[in-house]
């Protein structure tokens, strides 16, 4: 007698097939959002706590400098506190005797622009005078008045710091 | 009986290898998510006043200076127009004859109120742009601010003279070699001072 082949049951797998549709979809959206929205820069600005900057329909890109920040309670360089006010205003001990010049700030951004000045020098071997002005990325509190932003301005400018970069926030699109 | 038509001439079945396109999406999508930094964070330049060498009293500039009072009166005050180089010099002494006080040899001034600040900063734009049509070289304007003014008014007033919002239309300006040009741009050069 012939065997009889035992014809095994195949078990028939069901093909289950994944439709990537909506992911795809998701993923490409996605995509063209993150690439419209974003911007990439290395240079991070975050104002200090408690401090609304101003707002400001202008756009333009930071440049990387010293950064200032002014509320009406403290001078922070650099993220370190140099100076705190006193109800807005900068104390008279705090103050050359011209009233208007900043000490501490007037020593720290002399000494930031020599370093300047020696690294072009050593650098490009070029004159000094050439130096292209350093600026300040300089971060206030909407409400400051200027008889106290003035102070910094003078400081900054006396200190070969002529050139600011207000820090401002734009409405979103 | 009916008979089921068959499709004599099916569609090939084709496939579709979608693995290098998930691949790059993918990658692309985490590279973007980790380089970018969502800010909403820009900046405006301004400059302070330099020092300088005399001036040669012959030799005479164009000074544009804007006092911010507060957040509703400024004053405005051009400066000599003599030897200046100018484009249509008899538009521009008929707008400021009409909105300024002064004459071509002394400057001109004038003051503007505003009922909040936004106002007070398009009537500053409306009474310089004529000013600009006449000067489309000239970049610099000083801005000086009396010690109560806000710094939120201090950004808008140099947002104000750097150039026109979006919204508003631009000017056509005349060069003084004669060409036209469409620009939005007032005096982006903004000097700062105390009054």
């Amino acid at each position: 007698m012939a065997l009889k082949k035992k014809k095994s049951k195949k078990m028939t797998s069901t093909g289950t097939d994944v439709n990537i549709t909506s992911l795809m979809d998701v993923l490409t959206v996605l995509l063209f959002f993150l690439i419209k929205s974003a911007t990439v820069s290395s240079l991070e600005l975050t104002p200090p706590k408690g401090m609304k900057l101003p707002t400001a329909e202008m756009k333009e890109e930071p440049k990387e400098a010293i950064k200032i920040a002014l509320s009406k309670d403290m001078l922070v360089v650099d993220e370190k506190t140099m100076v705190k006010l006193d109800a807005g205003r900068f104390p008279a001990s705090y103050l050359m005797e011209d009233g208007r010049t900043i000490k501490p700030l007037k020593e720290f951004l002399v000494q930031e622009y020599q370093k300047k000045k020696d690294f072009y020098k050593d650098v490009a071997d070029e004159n000094v005078d050439l130096l292209p002005p350093p600026t300040l990325l300089i971060q206030a509190d909407h409400k400051l008045p200027f008889g106290t932003l003035k102070h910094l301005l003078h400081t900054a400018a006396i200190s070969g710091f002529a050139d600011y970069q207000f820090v401002v926030e734009t409405p979103g699109e | 009986m009916l008979r089921k038509k068959k499709n004599k001439h099916p569609l090939p079945e084709v496939e579709l290898n979608i693995t290098s396109l998930m691949d790059i999406l993918t990658t692309l999508l985490f590279f973007i998510l980790m380089v970018m930094t969502f800010s909403n964070l820009s900046i405006l330049k301004g400059t302070s006043q330099k020092s300088g060498t005399e001036m040669d009293d012959k030799k005479k500039l164009f000074a544009l200076k804007i006092e911010i009072e507060n957040d509703k009166k400024a004053e405005i005050f051009l400066g000599p127009l003599t030897e200046l180089k100018m484009v249509n010099e008899r538009d521009l002494l008929r707008f400021l004859n009409n909105q300024y006080q002064g004459s071509r040899d002394s400057g001109f001034s004038k003051v503007v109120y505003g009922k909040d600040t936004k106002q007070l900063f398009d009537r500053i734009q409306d009474a310089v742009k004529g000013i600009k049509h006449a000067f489309p070289h000239e970049n610099k304007v000083v801005i000086a601010y009396t010690d109560k003014v806000e710094y939120q008014t201090v950004i808008y007033s140099i947002q104000a003279l750097k150039q026109l919002a979006e919204a508003k239309e631009a000017m056509e300006l005349t060069t003084l070699v004669g060409t036209k040009e469409k620009t939005r741009v007032l005096f982006p050069e903004i000097i700062l001072a105390e009054k």
